[in-house]
């Protein structure tokens, strides 16, 4: 996989979000049903991607996919979302705060006088 | 006539000038008893290098050898590295899910050298997993305080400042970490803030 391709996919992703937050302003009903489809379309789009290869996914994207299903069940959508991809949302976010840096391991700088002498023979 | 000498003409295995060597004479060849032919250089041979106990414990643990845990008992016995002997002995004991023997250790650690970086960091670790949020980031904060270039510790203070809702200090404190984070880590550090943006805004 080029890591390159997570990021591209990401960009896009991030230009139809854009695109979807300015129509989202106008309350024309048909408008606002031209937005809908373009989440549905997007959706789409995340859940062929994720089956395709998992890994070109950003978590970002797999988040946004998260809110996506979450506002077209909201307006009467029907469908369930990518249970898969859903799950790995769920996994996923505690585990990220959990992930802390590991512990440190002293290395010997704290050498006692007396110990000195010992190896020194001072 | 001219008559053609044909030169060796082999490709140089290398570029460059060739160092010209000492053609050796065979005295011998001269009837007279070569008396300065060298015998075998002369090698330094080591006898082994005598490590101290906590060298000897560190080299153990570093190697995952089970019987680290007594070369570090070793070393406090003998006085070797005292402080860093406690403090490693408290990571093991931590690896070993004895927390209570971990703190031991690594306050024992701290009576011998209150300013010891590595003891205050991991300590900060061991209340983190034990879930005692108020001390791991006091602990975080005087590692901060220590060691200001060690990244880490910015980064698990930071998720501690997330846990315990203060969102804001922990943005400021990740962002901080991205200082001394390379590429990768930078990126995953942005997206943590990101999804604490995201929450904030909810």
């Amino acid at each position: 996989m080029n890591p390159l391709s997570k990021y591209t996919l990401k960009g896009y992703f991030d230009e139809i979000k854009e695109e979807v937050n300015k129509q989202a302003g106008k309350a024309d009903s048909l408008q606002q049903e031209h937005v809908l489809n373009m989440l549905a379309k997007a959706a789409g789009i995340i859940e062929e991607v994720y089956e395709m290869d998992a890994q070109l996914l950003h978590s970002d994207s797999i988040n946004d996919y998260k809110e996506i299903v979450y506002t077209l069940k909201s307006h009467g959508y029907v469908g369930a979302g990518q249970t898969n991809l859903l799950q790995e949302i769920k996994d996923e976010e505690p585990e990220q705060l959990i992930r802390k840096k590991p512990m440190q391991k002293a290395t010997g700088r704290s050498r006692t006088s007396d110990s000195k002498k010992k190896r020194y023979g001072t | 006539m001219a008559k053609v000498i044909k030169f060796n003409n082999q490709t140089p295995l290398k570029f460059g000038h060739h160092k010209v060597k000492k053609k050796k004479i065979d005295l011998e060849e001269y009837g007279q008893l070569n008396l300065f032919e060298e015998g075998e250089e002369a090698r330094v041979i080591k006898l082994g290098r005598q490590e101290s106990p906590f060298e000897e414990a560190l080299l153990l643990d570093e190697n995952e050898n089970e019987t680290a845990r007594e070369a570090y008992l070793k070393a406090i016995e003998s006085n070797d590295c005292l402080p860093d002997a406690y403090c490693n002995l408290g990571i093991l004991e931590s690896k070993m899910g004895d927390t209570a023997k971990a703190i031991k250790y690594l306050t024992l650690c701290l009576k011998e050298e209150s300013s010891h970086f590595e003891a205050h960091y991991n300590l900060a670790n061991i209340y983190f997993e034990a879930e005692n949020y108020e001390l791991a980031k006091m602990h975080y904060e005087v590692s901060i305080e220590l060691k200001p270039n060690f990244s880490f510790s910015y980064y698990n203070l930071g998720l501690v400042l997330a846990i315990t809702n203060n969102t804001k200090e922990a943005i400021d404190v990740l962002n901080k970490y991205k200082n001394f984070a390379n590429f990768e880590e930078k990126i995953n550090a942005d997206e943590l803030i990101q999804k604490l943006k995201k929450s904030l805004k909810q």
